[in-house]
């Protein structure tokens, strides 16, 4: 069979780099059955910080103590399960069968489980987790969940849509996983969880259908993980950079959504998708190019709206690309090739503009740029002052000051928007790197220069893979059903019974309709009479 | 070295050679140029052996025009340059010397020859036109009795008198001139069995203003080895259209009895076919006039019988194919085959084609007639 996936084994290319230095945790010691052994070693290490509590209790006349961090365990564990180690009346019991009776009788927490290994205590005490050492014992209990506060859910900031669900993913992984569970409530999701970060030890979610998605692109997706060696994971886009096929390139390789139902429709698609602890944006992979032309909202309208949609979409690249590049090759290099009346008049207006067409487009796009980077950063309540500055100084007054042509102002304006008609923001963000390629193309050779650009962006996504898909699918013309069903065109949803084939999933088919449903024997109507 | 990074660096090597690959000679900022929208040839005064170029161009970003909120594409502001010299390249060259821009035929948009130019100096205008790479050939080409000189200096309607006949030209009424590019004469001096024509344009007087001129359009000259041999006029150049059935939007009117009917929103589609039978050429034309009723003779308003216009109908069509067939006439006494019959005749007799080059004219000369016309009232108007 056909498998995109195992043509070259992922590998981690920077093999020579010095690891950061943290201890293996093979050099770490094992518990030992002397507790004052175990407390030296514990206070050496994690005992250095000053929200380090040993908390002292008796279990059967033995010495123990539970350990943790008071800034992240929760505090009301700690005193449930103290309550229940002194309320409980110890039979006589030995050494041996202790443990065993302390975790089924004693313990009140349900994720109780024995350590050995000092170093995972350590790394479990840092995750929030309660640890109870008693003398006598080799081995610990570690019990309790972390409590920190995290934020209630909330619509999505970026990604805002009319109709459907409104509700984005939050910075806690496990709110989002179940997020995930409560919207896909089939045993068939399956959630791997990985640690990722010799010192972050941060937790990374990988989610998808097993009997759905490609188990090659499940193993792909969590190998490419398991092989990131960083000391500390900071955020999904770090993740982002370190598992796709191609460090280098400008074009986003994998979708990155808050949405729950864009995850929803995609992980039903076969997709698998990865959550990073403390980071709102998972990750969609594997990311093709028509991923960034649709969103979950297209599912929501009637097929008509949402196919023109998805037209507006592409309409609005294709001016985002194009439109300052053809205006330099138009206005500096072929005037001849435009209509006579527009020609006049966008001679008359670039009547004394000191500068070249190109230039005119660059100062003009770079104010753009920093008008643009100013309202991401800049504070709420001082956006309007932006709009204003933005708007009428820059607009208005650089025309009155002959600085550049009014007939570029409209071309300015209606690349900034186009570009954010798209609703992946990685991709417009590429759109713009992609549209300052294609104008410096045409400022050097007009529209030589912006056919030799397109080859080469064109080359280049043509020869881009993510997780083994080819990026430009399914518009390569390999799979058609894909590009046109639920791709170019929105038809209507029953319709749209297959899944998109170029993922390569186990199971293509989505829903059939029973539109003849068998009848029951015993009320069975005859359906036509005849005419007799 | 790694493959991969030579194949990175030939490919950065090749797309740095490219900035040397064109170099700059394609940097023209339309700032730079001035679009020359007008051209005008007439002989010299003096030396019948020179031209007398005039171009007109526009005058970009002028105080009047800012202050009025300066109208895109407005082109109230022109400038005419005038000079003599023996090519037009040489003219262009000249000019230059009184421009702060480059001219630019590129943007050419009408071409005013005069009436009075001998054949050498047309001949050798139309093909000096035709060799300069840039100039627009779709620049629609006039003929005047006047100096071409004059019709580009007159003042119309608040705008360049050129860009005035490109959008006058673009009208939709069409009859009583035949519009002709500068590609499209070309093509008829050298293709066999058609003559050029060129449409004449000439100054009026508006009736309200005693000083103010404006251009109007009527009538076509005929040409022959570019060498101008008569004028039609305006009336015969509309049945000139009738018979190619290129007219639209038009009207006329016939008079029948002692007095006149009109016939309005006029349209024609004909059918021209030329074949050898026997030894004689005959020349059809089947022309099918369409349009609908203007004045009538009873000046009544009562609803008119369709026997009436089944009678009109077939009257319109008898006066038509008179007029038709004089006109044709009229064409073959000066032997001059300005409907293009001979196209016909050539694509059934290829092996004419030596004989056709030599003498179409006689040959047309003396051809039989066929042509009818079936004229069809489809509208008598509302009357209620």
């Amino acid at each position: 069979m056909f498998n995109p996936f195992n043509r070259r084994d992922y590998q981690n290319r920077y093999t020579d780099r010095p690891k950061p230095k943290t201890p293996d945790y093979r050099d770490a010691p094992k518990i030992t059955s002397n507790l004052s052994h175990t407390l030296e070693y514990v206070r050496d290490t994690a005992g250095e910080s000053d929200d380090f509590i040993v908390r002292r209790t008796v279990i059967k006349d033995k010495e123990a103590v539970i350990v943790y961090y008071q800034t992240v365990a929760d505090q009301r564990q700690v005193e449930t399960v103290i309550e229940a180690i002194q309320d409980h009346q110890f039979p006589r019991i030995s050494n041996k069968e202790l443990p065993f009776y302390l975790m089924r009788q004693v313990i009140p927490l349900g994720n109780a489980i024995f350590m050995d290994n000092l170093w995972e205590i350590r790394e479990a005490l840092s995750r929030g987790v309660l640890v109870l050492l008693v003398d006598g014992l080799n081995v610990a209990l570690t019990m309790g969940e972390r409590k920190l506060p995290h934020r209630a859910v909330e619509p999505p900031l970026v990604e805002s849509s009319t109709r459907g669900p409104q509700v984005a993913f939050i910075e806690n992984v496990d709110v989002n996983v179940g997020m995930m569970r409560w919207a896909l409530t089939g045993d068939t999701l399956t959630v791997k969880e990985l640690m990722v970060g010799y010192r972050s030890r941060t937790r990374v979610a990988v989610l998808y259908e097993h009997d759905v998605a490609n188990p090659n692109l499940v193993e792909t997706a969590i190998k490419r993980i398991q092989a990131v060696h960083v000391d500390k994971l900071t955020g999904s886009a770090t993740l982002e950079q370190r598992i796709v096929d191609n460090h280098w390139t400008l074009f986003p390789l994998t979708r990155s959504t808050t949405r729950v139902d864009n995850c929803v429709k995609e992980v039903g698609q076969g997709k698998v998708l990865i959550f990073v602890d403390g980071d709102p944006s998972a990750l969609l992979v594997p990311g093709t190019v028509i991923d960034f032309f649709q969103t979950m909202e297209d599912d929501q309208h009637n097929w008509i709206e949402a196919t023109l949609v998805r037209w507006l979409r592409m309409i609005s690249f294709v001016l985002a690309f194009y439109l300052p590049a053809l205006y330099i090759a138009f206005v500096d290099f072929n005037p001849e090739l435009m209509p006579h009346n527009l020609t006049l008049a966008i001679a008359q207006s670039r009547e004394g503009v000191p500068f070249n067409a190109a230039t005119e487009v660059i100062i003009m796009q770079i104010v753009m740029e920093i008008i643009r980077e100013a309202t991401l950063r800049m504070p709420k309540v001082m956006g309007q002052t932006i709009g204003i500055v933005g708007g009428l100084v820059l607009g208005q007054a650089a025309v009155e000051a002959s600085l550049v042509s009014n007939i570029l102002i409209v071309i300015i304006a209606l690349t900034a928007i186009a570009i954010f008609v798209l609703p992946s923001y990685e991709f417009a963000t590429t759109l713009r790197i992609l549209m300052w390629a294609n104008i410096l193309g045409a400022s050097f050779f007009g529209f030589y220069g912006v056919m030799i650009v397109v080859i080469l962006i064109m080359f280049h996504a043509a020869s881009l893979k993510s997780f083994g898909i080819s990026y430009l699918e399914p518009i390569s013309g390999e799979h058609w059903r894909d590009f046109f069903l639920d791709g170019f065109i929105r038809f209507p949803i029953p319709l749209l019974d297959k899944r998109a084939s170029h993922y390569h999933n186990q199971e293509d088919t989505r829903s059939a309709d029973y539109t003849d449903p068998v009848a029951h024997p015993l009320l069975e109507v005859p359906k036509r009479r005849s005419k007799s | 070295m790694n493959k991969m990074v030579k194949r990175w660096l030939t490919t950065g090597l090749s797309a740095t050679l490219l900035v040397f690959l064109p170099g700059c000679w394609d940097y023209e900022a339309i700032n730079t140029r001035s679009a020359v929208i007008g051209l005008g040839i007439d002989p010299a005064p003096d030396d019948p052996k020179k031209f007398e170029v005039t171009i007109q161009f526009p005058v970009l970003g002028n105080a009047s025009a800012s202050e009025k909120g300066s109208t895109p594409g407005d082109t109230s502001s022109y400038q005419n340059l005038s000079i003599e010299a023996e090519s037009l390249s040489d003219a262009f060259r000249n000019l230059q010397r009184k421009m702060d821009r480059e001219v630019d035929v590129a943007e050419l948009r009408a071409i005013v020859v005069s009436e009075t130019l001998s054949g050498e100096l047309m001949d050798s205008a139309v093909g000096q036109l035709m060799r300069i790479p840039r100039i627009n050939r779709l620049s629609y080409l006039l003929v005047t009795p006047e100096r071409a000189r004059e019709i580009l200096a007159t003042n119309v309607a608040e705008k360049a008198p050129m860009d005035f006949v490109d959008k006058s030209f673009k009208v939709r009424q069409q009859g009583y001139v035949i519009r002709r590019e500068l590609w499209q004469y070309w093509r008829d001096t050298t293709q066999v069995g058609v003559l050029p024509v060129i449409p004449i344009v000439k100054t009026e007087q508006t009736s309200e203003n005693a000083g103010e001129d404006t251009l109007a359009f009527g009538g076509v000259e005929v040409y022959q080895n570019n060498k101008s041999l008569f004028s039609l006029s305006q009336q015969e150049t509309f049945y000139l259209n009738l018979l190619t059935g290129k007219v639209r939007e038009m009207s006329f009117d016939i008079p029948i009895g002692d007095s006149t009917t009109a016939l309005t929103d006029v349209r024609a589609k004909s059918r021209l076919r030329c074949y050898k039978q026997g030894t004689s050429i005959i020349l059809v034309d089947h022309v099918q006039v369409n349009g609908s009723l203007g004045k009538i003779n009873d000046p009544s308003p009562k609803p008119m019988p369709p026997t009436q216009v089944t009678q009109l109908e077939s009257e319109v069509s008898k006066y038509l194919t008179e007029e038709l067939t004089a006109t044709v006439q009229k064409l073959q006494q000066s032997k001059t085959d300005v409907v293009g019959f001979g196209r016909y005749y050539l694509q059934l007799h290829p092996e004419d084609e030596q004989k056709l080059k030599q003498s179409w004219g006689d040959m047309f000369a003396h051809a039989k007639l066929n042509i009818t016309v079936h004229v069809q009232i489809s509208s008598k108007g509302v009357l209620i």
